[in-house]
């Protein structure tokens, strides 16, 4: 493959109506796509305009669509294990909240703090994540070896309109500390590809 | 041997039957599959970049140059000898399937 260009580049024209309305919709793509072939999709775009200003239907969806299938292909794009790992690290971080949830009335904070924990790990923001989890994963290993941290809350922590068991009342604390064990684990950052989209 | 699917869509073979004849630009390719196909093949222009990237991914067709038209950069595609086989394997197959209503296969 070579790159011709030719002997003068000419400035193309001030954008039309039509070519603004092209490139708002040319958005739905990936930067990273968009910096490489916007111009050429909207020289095709533009090429059989003739006087519209406004993009027909069957264009605007066939650039919200190739939009789309072009953010899917560049997330499908990491690494298979640590899409895995991120995966697992969700759910784990998921269920700890869903523990927590019917306490939330008792235990706001930390009800809070998990459930920032998981919109962090969901995020790719896994150093936040790492601390919330640790702060988190003491108080509720705390509550389960009944010495109080941070706070005064002591075992049993009773429920309120949310769930009708006492916390730890069925399951064990230790099932809890594997959680954070196993999210505390995967310390390295799991980035999407970065620079892009 | 193309990777993935070896399916192949009524638009996706328009684009290789025009691009047989040589390389060809976005634009280019877009009137040539009106005219192969009598007007019936139009698709829009993100389903036909959609079309392009994916016969790219498969090996059937590539990038024989860019050039830079206006200030905006083109991208030529070309296609390959994969791509040839397997439009022409298309194209017989589609043969063998129509002869079977318009003319009784004889011996």
């Amino acid at each position: 493959m070579t790159i011709v260009k030719p002997a003068s580049a000419v400035e193309p024209p001030a954008p039309s109506v039509l070519e603004r309305r092209y490139r708002k919709l040319l958005l739905a793509y990936p930067r990273h796509y968009r910096t490489a072939y916007g111009d050429e999709l909207l020289d095709v775009l533009l090429a059989d305009a003739a006087g519209r200003t406004v993009p027909p239907p069957k264009e605007v969806w066939g650039l919200l669509l190739g939009g789309v299938r072009s953010r899917i292909l560049h997330q499908a794009t990491g690494n298979a294990w640590a899409d895995g790992l991120h995966l697992a690290v969700t759910a784990v971080t998921a269920a700890n909240l869903a523990a927590l949830l019917p306490y939330a009335g008792t235990l706001p904070l930390w009800t809070l703090l998990s459930a920032l924990a998981l919109l962090a790990v969901q995020r790719g923001r896994l150093r936040t994540a790492f601390a919330l989890t640790l702060v988190t994963g003491v108080k509720a290993a705390a509550i389960a070896a009944g010495r109080p941290a941070f706070d005064l809350t002591v075992l049993p922590v009773y429920p309120n309109p949310l769930g009708d068991r006492p916390l730890f009342g069925d399951s064990s604390p230790l099932v809890a500390a594997a959680g954070y064990a196993v999210a505390l684990r995967d310390r390295d950052p799991i980035r999407a590809p970065a620079g892009r989209g | 041997m193309p990777r993935g699917t070896s399916e192949v869509s009524e638009p996706m073979f328009f684009v290789l039957a025009a691009l047989r004849a040589g390389p060809l630009h976005g634009h280019a390719i877009s009137k040539s599959i009106k005219e192969l196909s009598g007007g019936r093949v139009q698709p829009s222009v993100g389903t036909l970049y959609g079309i392009l990237e994916r016969l790219n991914d498969r090996g059937v067709i590539t990038v024989d140059r860019e050039e830079l038209i206006n200030g905006r950069n083109r991208r030529y595609f070309r296609i390959t000898d994969e791509g040839r086989a397997l439009v022409e394997a298309e194209a017989r197959r589609m043969q063998a399937a129509a002869s079977l209503v318009l003319r009784p296969a004889g011996p």
